[in-house]
């Protein structure tokens, strides 16, 4: 034998594993020995390859694949979004180099937007005298517009073979400004088991019901409204001008099918205060940075579940999972819903990532709906447990039924009630901007800090809404 | 249910349903068996790939799963204060401190005797094997997945493979003793 049995050459001339310039000489040097060891080493490594096949095959859990997917789907949001601002940045640099002030003209920009009749003379900020500022807010407007507005309905197009997209509620400036996601949602089974929603018809509903003569014609109970304009992406978008499709709330599931709902924690935005990231973002993101929960303590987690009665769905409850603890970044929260308690169940708001406040807290709310009741166990058992997990650290809570929608509650209810009027969500209900003020003022008649700036929100949002 | 509706996002899909159960396998494995813990593991690494520009894994995305499912395994095993022998420090454990694989098998099935006998390999032995045998890697991969040099996965994957070749030379003996 030329070569000893421990030279791992061996083994990796039998694997192919030796690298081409070596392999030649190293065959040349070889003898019959030799040969009948790289056999054995391959018949040994056939026989692993086989054995190591037949070993179980695991899985992920479906709620785990679906937090992927949403993963994947937010990270292509990010990046068109980032793609979009890149193009905002140079077509606001342009812009500066077109419309660049002349002295004793005033800023283009501002006399356009007065001469539009776009803001009142009351509202405080059409003065003449604050035309520069006017102008600097026009141009910031315009960017976060941009930097939200939807690609064109072409490139959203799914390949064949594929779930349809959704189609929007209908598209509203405001909708504009959330509608760069690329998520969709598709009308599952599961969805249309859920039971129904209160009857309210919102005015995209109304809308499509008349633009979809099919629509109108279809059961109107629960989540059909939603739903209907969920699985009818190509009518709905050519009766409403073919515009691209937003991105629609998390429809409500049935918790017999889909008993957990997973979302995940990521890193505050920094410096960004709750009034600061008020505008245009998103329904979950508004809640989270809205609720003013205690701060963590220590690197302790914690979660608390509350619920309360629906604001906007009287018949539905309205859970609140607040979460703490320091560098919450990567935790996630799994929530499990008792099927014998709730029938259904939404996340509010469009993502799943849900940004941790510097204080070192995250809220976000479910909207559910109560499962009829067994006789003789009305109101018994936890309705929701929260899990709280950032590696191998946990922390649970439990609620058992609704109490009441205190200050706190109520001003995170506000937040989302704010974001389903602000984009028209079929999923609205009887939320209203008149209830937005309402609960806002629940915790603080006279609204001061963060209610203050938020209450200004809403009036703007409502001045330039639909 | 989110439908990745965008082409450029195909391939995390098509990464998945691929990657998911080769890589919960072996997450499994390096959890000494804690399928929980394995699952989060890859959950977070295919998050993490979300996060990555196709560019920059393509060619790579193997090694770069697994290497990735590997550190975050480690890294929860850590946290958790109960490393075990997969610990890197393991990396240099003698192979002749592993226990004696023939009498760890009783049955002459060379199937099953050779999943036997690799169970009776020290750790860093196995789990260059499965990266080899299992997951198809190359020494290469294997190297940028356990962060050993190429060589080290070589004298690695020799040894096992010897101590197997070992163990079913001592079996036979042991049959041939009690064969009347």
């Amino acid at each position: 034998m030329s070569h000893e049995p421990t030279d791992p050459r061996l083994t990796a001339y039998a694997l192919d594993e030796m690298p081409a310039e070596e392999r030649a000489a190293f065959e040349a040097g070889l003898d019959a020995a030799d040969r009948a060891e790289i056999a054995a080493v391959r018949a040994l490594a056939a026989l692993l390859r086989e054995g190591l096949a037949e070993e179980p095959m695991p899985s992920l859990g479906e709620s785990q694949r679906e937090v992927i997917r949403r993963h994947a789907a937010g990270a292509a949001r990010r990046r068109l979004v980032w793609l979009v601002w890149l193009a905002a940045a140079a077509c606001f640099a342009v812009l500066l180099a077109v419309f660049r002030p002349v002295p004793g003209d005033g800023p283009v920009l501002a006399t356009s937007r007065l001469a539009e009749g776009e803001s009142h003379p009351d509202d405080g900020l059409a003065k003449v005298d604050d035309a520069p500022v006017l102008a600097e807010a026009r141009e910031e407007e315009t960017m976060r517009l941009e930097r939200f507005s939807v690609p064109p309905a072409d490139s959203l197009a799914e390949p064949a073979g594929r779930e349809l997209p959704q189609p929007s509620p209908a598209p509203s400036p405001a909708t504009e400004t959330t509608g760069g996601e690329l998520r969709l949602f598709t009308a599952r089974q599961e969805e249309a088991d859920a039971p129904p929603q209160p009857p309210a018809r919102s005015r995209p509903a109304r809308r499509m019901a008349e633009a979809v003569p099919e629509a109108a014609a279809a059961p109107t109970a629960g989540l059909d409204m939603g739903m209907m304009g969920m699985g009818m992406a190509g009518a709905q978008a050519d009766h409403f001008g073919g515009g691209p499709a937003a991105v629609p709330d998390h429809p409500f599931l049935a918790t017999r099918r889909a008993p957990t709902s997973q979302f995940a924690i990521v890193a505050p935005r920094l410096g960004e205060t709750a009034a600061e990231g008020l505008a245009g973002s998103a329904i979950e993101e508004q809640i989270s940075l809205l609720d003013g929960g205690p701060a963590a303590a220590g690197d302790r987690l914690a979660v608390e579940v509350a619920l309360a009665e629906c604001p906007w769905a009287p018949a539905h409850w309205l859970a609140r999972v607040r979460v703490r603890g320091r560098d919450l970044g990567g935790a996630t929260v799994r929530v499990d819903f008792a099927a014998d308690r709730v029938a259904s169940h939404r996340l509010l708001g469009r993502g799943e990532r849900i940004p941790a406040r510097e204080d070192g807290g995250a809220t976000v709310l479910y909207e559910l709906i109560p499962a009829a009741a067994a006789p003789g166990r009305e109101g018994q058992g936890t309705v929701l447990t929260a899990t709280l997990r950032r590696e191998a650290e946990t922390a649970t809570a439990a609620a058992d039924g609704p109490g009441e929608l205190d200050g706190d509650f109520a001003l995170a209810a506000a937040a989302a009630a704010f974001g389903l009027v602000r984009d028209g969500s079929p999923l609205r209900g009887e939320a209203s901007w008149e209830l937005v003020e309402e609960l806002i003022r629940l915790g603080d008649a006279e609204p001061t800090g963060v209610r203050r700036a938020f209450l200004e929100q809403v009036r703007q949002a409502r001045r330039a809404g639909p | 249910m989110v439908q990745l509706n965008d082409p450029s996002r195909d391939w995390i899909r098509e990464a998945l349903a691929t990657y998911e159960g080769p890589l919960l396998r072996y997450a499994a494995r390096l959890s000494q068996g804690d399928l929980e813990r394995a699952r989060d593991a890859v959950q977070d690494t295919f998050i993490r790939l979300c996060d990555q520009e196709r560019e920059k894994v393509a060619g790579y995305l193997a090694p770069w799963l697994y290497r990735v499912c590997r550190n975050r395994v480690l890294e929860l095993r850590r946290k958790e204060d109960r490393m075990g022998p997969l610990d890197d420090r393991m990396l240099a454990v003698n192979a002749a401190d592993g226990p004696d694989p023939a009498a760890r098998v009783q049955q002459r099935d060379s199937l099953a005797a050779a999943m036997s006998l690799l169970d009776g390999l020290p750790p860093n032995q196995q789990e260059v094997v499965r990266l080899k045998f299992q997951s198809e890697l190359s020494y290469k991969e294997i190297s940028s997945v356990t962060g050993l040099t190429v060589s080290n996965v070589g004298f690695l994957l020799h040894t096992a493979l010897r101590r197997l070749r070992e163990g079913f030379r001592q079996l036979d003996a042991q049959g041939q003793e009690t064969t009347p």
